[in-house]
């Protein structure tokens, strides 16, 4: 394992080439450098591995680099990685057949992107076209629908807003669970509905039973167009294949990405229903279909990763697994309740909900010491932020073990430290990126 | 389900081969197919990892943005990383909405192309896009001549936006007039509002020099980039400005607020390090510019011109353009639909000069029998 620069040139070039802030949270945590990873594991430049609970919110479901895809994606990377404007590869073709048959609905047309956002905003164009009569977009409060600058206008973490001045005034928020505040911003019809089946980011949360349902009721009474953003969810993240199917309803739209990806490239997709390809079929709603997404290693990738997840009966895993961490999850937040409030989620969707962005920042420190790497929302305002654990759903139940002991020893690390200090630490915290970075370089560095 | 019999199955540099065994020579621009030492590079990096989980820092990452800072003219030191050139673009706009979150007007030169996402779309071809527009709740202003900036609301203004070509109402691809352009950047830096100078088709040589927007002797605040940068391996995008801008929105708060989960991956910063290096090391920026002389004297009876490795070729008023295509496409040569009365051939910037000889002749050929044809 090596550098092809020092570490300290490397964080001067991170600072001012990439990104200032990011430079502080590595300058503060002694982050080092990822150099390669394996299923479950990331490996740093120094050989120190760590067990990814992160996954980048949820990408690598399959783990990472995973050989079933790698293969496919080198195969294709030699064979043909590209296509022009205008022209497709077989793969796309396969895999818009395999997806249609895998997600439950009848399906039409399907548009590939490079990430969720960018399918997110061609679903936007869709609904607003389609329901060119009607006026609105309902989101729900705290939602993550990605952050490029036409998406951010139904992004419900609304404290964004005021930075860019994104706030959309066709665009009503109502709060994650409360289906009588949603029939109330429906009333008699809006264009659509956006909504995670289970709420994601940072704010994870598993709405009641049947809020899905009644939705997709509301929605087919007031001939709104219910979107479902599995983004987070889908490709068994939630112990289903895709999270639409705990209530078992079928959207209007399903916008999937992470898993779609294999863990190899940014891929996306947005499909349409059987119903609304044929009424508004999608090349004349928007004849100009210019995309980078569809790519044929993008194809290769996630037509692998479907596989692997199918034959490796990875969903029942998710379920069986996600169970397994959860319930120490929650034994855990007893033990700790100081620490911990609860521990939401459902398969290997979970984390500890903590109190406060202090604590948040203290277990990924110490979790980051004992070899895991868990889920940040990056909100270092969060009152209540959730710290995620979404594993590969590969992981095995003795991995999640060794999780939950690492866990386990980083909150009692945690609670053994002076309220003070925890104090202290949380003013750091909440003002960390205020504070220069010529402060923050270590000796070497100077 | 909708099917599409356009297949490609294979290609090298500036050729594919289809579905049907047909080898055609690819004049839709990009960075041209199959380059070993691009493929190899990121086949190479797919052995180490694919995607980053985002926890620790990414070498490909930091010396990515570190070699786009070398290349480009100072102040333009700082990249935000991005999944395509289009999403690049909306990062960029995104920028100046945070230097400016009140503002509300975009003003831009009209009959470019600004990609395929929402915004790009709007400015693009605002007509098609009213709904959108009026959801985001943004004012446009196109400028085509200097009278077009005496009606922007320049106050309200927070981004202003120029590609490195226009394709025009008659579908002729021509260089902005510098004088408008010198314009534009005057009244831009009197209200502090920042330009950004859309290069993600133009860049990596395909207008005779490296990036598009040296055609001009202006300095943008934002620069992006995509397309060819990805070295048609893997999508994706930057833009670039000043530290001191960057520092200014991003700087003083979470990495998040820039926020994307799979941007500025390690196979994706690879692939684009490896294209920058095939570009440099072949000259590609003197390479696309001797193919379009090679086409543009080629056809030059036809009326075409050259512009860098792009070739704009007008058509007879009694040629149906989808059956040119079709035709030319049925002798060997793939060219993108026109969207006016003229043809625009964009030799990939890989291209080999004597594929692109051999669609000259097919080109010349095809235009003679169409219009002996129409005679």
């Amino acid at each position: 394992m090596s550098l092809t620069m020092p570490h300290e040139q490397l964080l001067d070039d991170c600072q001012r080439h990439w990104s200032a802030s990011a430079t502080k949270l590595y300058r503060m945590g002694k982050t080092s450098v990822e150099q390669e990873a394996d299923g479950i594991y990331v490996t740093d430049h120094t050989g120190k591995r760590f067990i990814d609970c992160a996954c980048s919110y949820g990408v690598f479901i399959v783990g990472h680099r995973n050989p079933s895809v790698r293969e496919a994606v080198q195969t294709q990377l030699h064979q043909m990685a590209w296509v022009p404007e205008g022209r497709v590869h077989p793969l796309q073709e396969q895999l818009t057949e395999r997806l249609s048959d895998l997600v439950p609905g009848e399906w039409g047309d399907v548009q590939y992107m490079v990430s969720g956002a960018e399918a997110i905003e061609q679903s936007m164009r869709y609904v607003l076209k389609v329901q060119k009569h009607r006026r609105g977009i309902v989101v729900m409060s705290d939602s993550y629908h990605g952050k490029t600058l036409a998406a951010m206008s139904i992004l419900g973490q609304q404290q964004h807003h005021r930075s860019y001045g994104t706030a959309a005034s066709e665009v009503t928020y109502v709060p994650y669970g409360d289906f009588a505040a949603l029939q109330k911003a429906v009333g008699e019809g809006v264009c659509a509905v956006y909504v995670e089946p289970i709420l994601g980011g940072a704010h994870l949360q598993v709405p009641p039973a049947g809020y899905m349902a009644n939705i997709r009721a509301l929605c087919d009474a007031t001939d709104t167009l219910l979107i479902a953003d599995e983004i987070q969810t889908g490709f068994g993240r939630c112990g289903k294949w895709f999270a639409v199917q705990y209530d078992d309803i079928v959207p209007d739209i399903m916008i999937l990405s992470k898993g779609l990806t294999g863990g190899y490239t940014s891929f996306a997709c947005a499909m349409y229903s059987q119903r609304l390809s044929t009424q508004y079929p999608l090349l004349e709603i928007e004849p100009d279909q210019r995309t980078k997404g569809g790519h044929p290693v993008g194809c290769a990738s996630a037509l692998a990763a479907i596989d692997f997840i199918d034959k490796h009966n990875l969903v029942e895993a998710s379920r069986i697994n996600g169970g397994l961490l959860r319930y120490g999850l929650q034994r855990l937040a007893q033990r700790f309740p100081q620490i911990v409030e609860d521990v939401p989620g459902v398969g290997l969707m979970t984390g500890l909900r903590l109190r406060g962005s202090v604590y948040e920042a203290l277990m990924s420190m110490e979790l980051g010491k004992r070899g895991v790497h868990a889920g940040h929302s990056m909100n270092e305002k969060a009152e209540h932020p959730v710290l995620r654990f979404y594993p590969p759903l590969n992981i095995t139940p003795e991995a999640l073990r060794h999780v939950l002991t690492m866990t386990e020893e980083a909150l009692e690390a945690i609670a053994r430290r002076p309220k003070l200090a925890v104090k202290a630490f949380s003013l750091v915290v909440r003002n960390m990126y205020h504070i220069p970075n010529k402060l923050l370089r270590s000796k070497a560095e100077r | 389900m909708k099917t599409n019999n356009k297949q490609i199955i294979s290609g090298q540099y500036e050729t594919f081969t289809d579905g049907d065994g047909r080898q055609i020579v690819d004049l839709s621009g990009g960075f041209g197919f199959q380059v070993p030492s691009v493929i190899a590079a990121v086949s190479q990096q797919a052995d180490r990892m694919g995607l980053s989980n985002r926890v620790l820092m990414s070498e490909p990452l930091i010396t990515f943005c570190r070699r786009l800072a070398e290349l480009l003219p100072a102040p333009l030191v700082s990249s935000y990383i991005c999944s395509s050139g289009d999403e690049a673009f909306e990062g960029a706009l995104k920028l100046c909405k945070g230097l400016k979150p009140k503002g509300n007007t975009i003003v831009f030169v009209q009959d470019g192309d600004y990609g395929s996402l929402s915004y790009g779309r709007c400015l693009g071809a605002p007509q098609e896009y009213l709904e959108i527009q009026r959801f985001l709740g943004f004012d446009l202003v196109a400028v085509s001549d200097a009278r077009d900036l005496a009606k922007v609301n320049w106050n309200d203004c927070f981004a202003v936006c120029h590609t490195s070509t226009v394709t025009d109402a008659d579908g002729r691809l021509r260089l902005i007039d510098q004088t408008l352009l010198d314009q534009l950047y005057d009244s831009a830096v009197k209200v502090s509002a920042p330009v950004i100078a859309v290069d993600v088709q133009s860049c990596l040589g395909s207008l005779g020099t490296l990036f598009g927007f040296q055609r001009y002797h202006n300095m943008p605040d934002i620069v992006v980039l995509g397309g060819a940068l990805g070295g048609s391996a893997i999508p994706i995008g930057t833009y670039t400005c000043s530290e001191q801008m960057a520092y200014q929105v991003y700087g003083r708060s979470s990495p998040a607020k820039h926020g994307s989960t799979t941007a500025g991956n390690p196979m994706a910063c690879v692939a684009a390090m490896a294209a920058l290096d095939y570009v440099q090391a072949h000259d590609s920026a003197k390479q696309s510019f001797n193919n379009g002389q090679i086409l543009a004297q080629a056809l030059f009876a036809f009326g075409a011109v050259a512009c860098g490795g792009w070739v704009s070729l007008p058509l007879a008023s009694d040629v149906n353009p989808g059956r040119l295509c079709e035709e030319l496409y049925q002798r060997g040569v793939y060219v993108s639909p026109p969207r006016g009365r003229e043809l625009i051939l964009r030799c990939p910037v890989t291209a080999r000069a004597e594929y692109i000889q051999r669609a000259a002749t097919i080109i010349k050929e095809t235009f003679s029998h169409v219009l002996n044809h129409a005679a």
